[in-house]
Order: C-alpha cells, then sequence, then structure tokens
C-alpha cells in the first residue's frame, strides 16, 4: 500500500514540477534554432513573422513551427479570416487534420477576439493566425492570454506593420531570395528576448522533401575552433 | 446506383441543373424519423417499417379516423401535408401493417390520381390476394426461387401446404403471409419525439432595457436546466425567442459540442451573443426552448491526463468551441477531412464541429509531396493579366497585385482533367511559379478558355 502511494506521490511531483525541454519547442527549422537564444520559442509566448506578400514563405514557417508545437497530439486552432487555408497541403507538411480546428471569423473584431479564446485555452498547443491590424491593446492582451495558458501563437503579418508596437516575444523578417537550388528564404530576427547569437539566417526548402537546412552551412574552421571540437582532441 | 447511372436516367435538358449529392442511408434515416415526428398529428402510434432500406412509414389509424371525418378524408388531409412539405406519397389502408404496406408498394396505379390503395371492408383479403409476391416483404432470394417455381401472385402461395412451404422456405414466409392475412400480430415500433423542453416569460409592460432581458434570460436557462435535469438529459441546441411588440420575432442560436445543463455555461453563450445583438423593438415576451437535446453522459476526471486522447472529450476544448460557435457562427467553426478528388478545391470537406453528425467514414486520399501545393488556396480563381506569354509555358510576365511580375522558375505543367461526372468539365494544366522576387505562386492556365488563372499561393 506504501509503495503504491509513493509511487503516486511520485506521479504527482513529476506532473507539478516544470520540465524544461516543455517550455521551449523548436521553430521546426534546425539553422533557425542555431540562432535563436533558446534554441527554438518559448511556449506561452507570441512569434511575429513579417513578410511582404502572401507567397513569401512565411506562412509555411510559422506552419512548421506550429506542427512542432502541437507534437502529434496537440491541438491546432488556424483562425483563417481570408478562408484561403488550404488543408491537403498542411497534411502534406504533416499536421493533423483531425487535431486542427478552422476558425474563420467575417470582421476583425470577431478575429481578435476569437484569437484570444483560442489563446486563452490550455488545452490548445498552437494558434496560427494571420491578423492585419493589431492595436498595442489588443496584441497585449492576447500576449497575456498565451502566457497564462502556456499556448504558442504564431501570427503572420504584412511588413508594413513592423514600425506598429508589438508584444511577440520574437519578431522575424521573412525575405524570398533568388536561388537556382531549392526555394531560399533570409530569415532575419528584428527582435527576440535574449541574447541573440546571430541576426539572420538564410535557409533552404528542399523542392522535393521539404526539408529546410541553411543555404550556407558553417564553414569548418569556425567549427573546429569551438570548445567541445578542443576538449575531443585533448582528450585523444 | 452510381453517379454516372443516375445521370444516363436524366434528360438531356435537365442534366445542367442536376443536383448530385452522396447517398447516405444514415441521413435518410434521420429524415425518415423527423417524418415519423411531424406524421403525429394524424396517429398517436406511427413507426418505421424494419424492411431494409426503411422508406415506409406505419401510422395506426385504428379509432381516430372519426376525429379526421372518416378513412377518406383523413388519407385526403395526411397526402395534403405531405404534399406541403413538397413530398409525393403512395399510401395504403388496411387492417394490417404487412396489408397496408403491399397495398402502398403493389396497389397504387401508374397515375399520379391513384396514390391511394384501400383495402375494401367487407373483404380485405380480396384485394390482398391479387398482389404479386414482393407484397410480402420477402427477401430477394426468396423471391428468385418462388418466381422459378410459377409462384407470381399470393394467391398462387395460398393453397400450397403449409407444412411444405416450411419445409422448403422456413418460416419466414408463413409469418408474413400470416401477417398480411392478419393471422399474426406485427408490432409498430414507434418513434418517439423528443419531449418539448420550453421556457417563457411574459413581462407585464414591453421592455427595451437590455439588462432586465439578460436578467430574465439567465432565469430562463436555469429553469430549463431544471426540466432538463429531471430527463437526465443536456442541451445540444438551444432557441431564444424574442416577441417584440409590433415588429416580428427575432432568434438566437446556441450550439453546443457536448450536451450540458450547466445554467452558468449556457447563460454565458447565450451572452456572447447578446453583447453583438440589437434590439428591433421592445420586447413583449422570450421563450427558451432546448430543440435538440441528448442523455448526459457522466464521465469521472482522470487523475493523470492523457495526451493524445480525442480532444473533443476535453471540456475545455469543448467549451472554447461552444463560445466560438457561438460569436462567429456554427458553419464558421470547422475541422477539414480530405476527399479522394483530384480538383484541388473539391479536395477537402469542411464539417462543423458542432451540431454536424461525425462521418467516420474515411477515404483514401490523394497524396502529393511537400510544396507540390500551396498552403493558401484562393476560393475562387484569380484571372492574370498576361504581360508576355511563352509559348512553351507558363508566361513569362504576368500582373499581380497591381505589379508586374516576372517569372523566374517554373515547374510543371501538371494536367489535371476531371469532374466531368459533375457536369463542369476541368482541365487545367497547373504549374509552380516562383518570381524574380522570390514569391511562389500555383498558377494554371484553364485549356478551355485558354487564359491563365491565380489559384494558390505558396505561404
Amino acid at each position: 500500500m506504501h509503495t503504491k502511494v509513493r509511487q503516486l506521490r511520485q506521479l504527482l511531483k513529476e506532473m507539478e514540477r516544470p520540465a524544461a525541454d516543455e517550455a521551449q519547442v523548436s521553430s521546426g527549422c534546425w539553422p533557425l534554432d542555431a540562432i535563436l537564444p533558446r534554441s527554438g520559442f518559448a511556449r506561452g509566448s507570441l512569434i511575429e513573422w513579417l513578410v511582404s506578400g502572401q507567397a513569401s514563405g512565411a506562412g509555411l514557417l510559422a506552419l512548421l513551427a506550429a506542427r512542432q508545437a502541437c507534437g502529434g497530439c496537440g491541438i491546432l486552432v488556424i483562425v483563417d479570416c481570408g478562408r484561403l487555408f488550404y488543408p491537403p497541403a498542411a497534411a502534406a507538411f504533416q499536421i493533423r487534420l483531425d487535431r486542427t480546428i478552422v476558425v474563420h471569423p467575417v470582421n476583425e473584431k470577431d478575429e481578435c477576439w476569437a484569437l484570444d479564446q483560442a489563446l486563452r485555452c490550455p488545452h490548445v498547443s498552437a494558434v496560427l493566425a494571420w491578423p492585419r491590424r493589431l492595436d498595442g491593446r489588443t496584441f497585449r492582451r492576447l500576449q497575456l492570454a498565451a502566457a497564462a495558458s502556456g499556448c504558442l501563437g504564431l501570427f503572420v503579418r504584412p511588413v508594413v506593420t513592423q514600425k506598429e508596437p508589438s508584444w511577440a516575444d520574437v519578431r522575424l523578417l521573412v525575405t524570398p531570395e533568388a536561388s537556382r537550388s531549392g526555394w531560399r528564404l533570409q530569415v532575419k530576427i528584428l527582435r527576440c528576448r535574449g541574447h541573440i547569437r546571430k541576426d539572420f539566417v538564410e535557409l533552404e526548402i528542399d523542392e522535393q522533401t521539404g526539408e529546410i537546412h541553411a543555404a550556407h552551412p558553417c564553414p569548418l574552421v569556425p567549427r573546429l575552433a569551438c570548445p567541445e571540437t578542443g576538449s575531443r582532441q585533448t582528450r585523444a | 446506383m452510381s453517379v454516372a447511372e443516375a445521370t444516363g436516367l436524366t434528360n438531356r435538358h435537365d442534366r445542367h441543373t442536376l443536383h448530385v449529392e452522396p447517398y447516405d442511408p444514415s441521413t435518410d434515416l434521420e429524415s425518415l424519423e423527423k417524418l415519423a415526428v411531424w406524421c403525429h398529428r394524424f396517429s398517436p402510434l406511427v413507426g418505421i417499417d424494419e424492411v431494409q432500406p426503411p422508406e415506409t412509414l406505419l401510422l395506426d389509424v385504428g379509432g381516430v379516423t372519426s376525429l379526421f371525418g372518416g378513412e377518406e378524408s383523413l388519407i385526403r388531409q395526411t397526402r395534403r401535408g405531405l404534399q406541403q412539405l413538397r413530398l409525393n406519397v403512395q399510401m395504403g389502408l388496411a387492417s394490417t401493417p404487412g396489408a397496408a404496406w403491399a397495398l402502398a408498394h403493389y396497389g397504387c396505379g401508374e397515375a399520379d390520381r391513384e396514390y391511394l390503395a384501400i383495402a375494401a371492408p367487407g373483404q380485405p383479403q380480396a384485394s390482398i390476394h391479387r398482389l404479386p409476391l414482393a407484397a410480402l416483404r420477402l427477401p430477394a432470394r426468396m423471391l428468385e426461387t418462388l418466381q422459378r417455381l410459377g409462384l407470381v401472385t399470393i394467391a398462387d402461395l395460398l393453397p400450397l401446404p403449409r407444412v411444405e412451404l416450411k419445409a422448403r422456405f422456413g418460416g419466414f414466409l408463413l409469418k408474413r403471409l400470416d401477417q398480411i392475412l392478419d393471422q399474426a400480430p406485427e408490432m409498430i415500433v414507434p418513434v418517439r419525439s423528443a419531449p418539448d423542453f420550453e421556457v417563457e416569460w411574459c413581462f407585464e409592460c414591453p421592455t427595451g432595457h437590455h439588462n432586465s432581458i439578460q436578467l430574465v434570460i439567465e432565469q430562463l436557462v436555469e429553469r430549463l436546466c431544471v426540466l432538463l435535469r429531471r430527463h437526465q438529459r443536456g442541451v445540444l441546441l438551444m432557441i431564444c425567442d424574442l416577441h417584440y411588440q409590433h415588429v416580428p420575432s427575432t432568434h438566437l442560436e446556441v450550439g453546443l459540442f457536448r450536451p450540458s445543463i450547466d445554467p452558468r455555461h449556457l447563460f454565458q453563450l447565450v451572452h456572447v451573443q447578446l453583447n453583438n445583438f440589437r434590439l428591433s423593438d421592445f420586447v413583449t415576451d422570450i421563450s427558451l426552448r432546448a430543440t435538440s437535446s441528448a442523455p448526459l453522459v457522466c464521465r469521472q476526471e482522470e487523475l493523470v491526463t492523457t495526451r493524445g486522447r480525442d480532444y473533443q472529450d476535453s471540456p475545455r476544448i469543448a467549451s472554447m468551441v461552444e463560445r466560438l460557435s457561438g460569436r462567429v457562427g456554427r458553419l464558421n467553426v470547422v475541422r477539414y477531412v480530405l476527399q479522394n478528388d483530384a480538383q484541388p478545391e473539391m479536395a477537402y470537406r469542411a464539417e462543423p464541429l458542432i451540431g454536424c453528425r461525425s462521418r467516420r467514414k474515411t477515404c483514401s486520399t490523394i497524396s502529393f509531396t511537400p510544396l507540390h501545393q500551396p498552403i493558401h488556396l484562393l476560393p475562387e480563381p484569380l484571372r492574370l493579366q498576361v504581360v508576355m506569354a511563352d509559348t512553351s509555358g507558363p508566361p513569362s510576365h504576368f500582373q499581380y497585385h497591381g505589379h508586374q511580375q516576372q517569372v523566374a522558375r517554373h515547374w510543371g505543367p501538371e494536367r489535371i482533367e476531371t469532374g466531368w461526372w459533375r457536369q463542369r468539365n476541368v482541365r487545367r494544366d497547373y504549374y509552380r511559379v516562383e518570381t524574380t522576387t522570390g514569391q511562389r505562386l500555383w498558377i494554371f492556365r484553364c485549356l478551355k478558355y485558354e487564359s491563365w488563372f491565380l489559384h494558390g499561393m505558396f505561404g
């Protein structure tokens, strides 16, 4: 009997302890993780992707981040005011449509309200939206809602909103670039809480597999200069 | 029957206006049950015949015909009511359900006027004997065997020894024979309408005071929950009617993800709608009714939550979906199901999360690699203004968003030729194009009109 109680006590302790790896989530592409201070995004925060058009690839990167946040069994809420979301393409990127709720608000007021409701729900893992206008007060309210529930909010917004105040933890500017191989995107960190190792990264999306890798892999010399490599050499 | 076969049966002129819906037996049964409930105005006992697929309603009109002015009058009133519902019916009236079924199916003539067959009061069996054996509601294989033996009508079957019939065809044939001849009882399994859950409030003086109306609705919700609790049922769909002094009444509709009798939660859902609601006039009375309810399911909360279980079990998610549906509309909170269709706009189906029965049946879908199709699809393809055409592929220059775009790279074509059975033949050559600014677009050439359209954007 005592053993059972001890086991149960242990289980409750484990449940109550904030898991370090659960507090953050990968962005879905490792080159971007490599330059982010926490190697990803913090749960309960808002991430803003700024783009110059609907075909610049930011929505795709946000979708991949949402997939990581859901981790196969979480709930994804997509707030799609323009009714543009195309489910078969999302399914091709391993988004589970049976665990995806799509909301089509009819106006901007309802869109903000729907975002607030979805971000406030603790059982929702990620919320993906394309809000055009967000005033400072609404943005702050959404940030508090996400912080209260631990939900990751991913907003794809036009680049013209860059000068507007933002309550997002991470603000990224996505610019497509000409390339001869895959689809090349430059992701620049405009704002990020914590230390930034590098302010931009160039990504390339593979045409066939959809996998993302760095457009310019790290050169060999800096890799040899890193302390881990040195210590290994010492051990050898 | 396949769609092509059904289309072939229609006239050539009607084909363009032909509307095609997939066959769903469960929806048919649901509609028949609703019709059975509607028929309670003519009979206290209405049931659905057990023959598959269900298509016949059985009404016990014993003792009620005098209330409608006789049998003929009852039949006339029933038919008129059904015609108002745009239903053409065949009717049979007899002393047993089996005989009435047989007369309705095989006793009526082809002409519109001959929609009714009534067994002669004095000698009911005479009108039955001439009917074909199919009127006995027998399985197809048994019917085939009987016809091979040269038996065509019920009268042919009657002189045969019962012992031998039982030995050859089993007891079912004799049971059906006895039922139609009123020698064996047949039960009508009644379809019962859900009890009415309705509460109302009449104001002494018409009011336009928002707070008073909210307070009344809150009290009505509590009263409705008490009513439902007695029957151990929860609300699935609740309608609040506001009746005005001079103008027609308006209503608020609240749909729920799971049955609930929590008055606080139900009132919150009404309150969400009341915030955006403008009264048309002074309100004289308010009624609140649960138009759809379901038995309450009590489930013990789990101590250790299991990640990955069905999200419909999560009360927090259910509550969120209900609030969202209440504010933005039931049809605007959906989940998507993929369909096996090559036409991009037909490759998925939206299912409202509230008020839509989940169709568990899944079909195989067309799979493709990532980046093959865009994550944004325009509801209607947008015609592109081609500035400079290219004979071998997509246009090298075109107008998009008011700017001239130059195509740097392209992939394709991917020919999609489908939809002929929908009478909307689609013939398109799709290209993925990358502009010199790095934008990825999904465009197609409509082979029918030889023009270019933008259909999607790659995020």
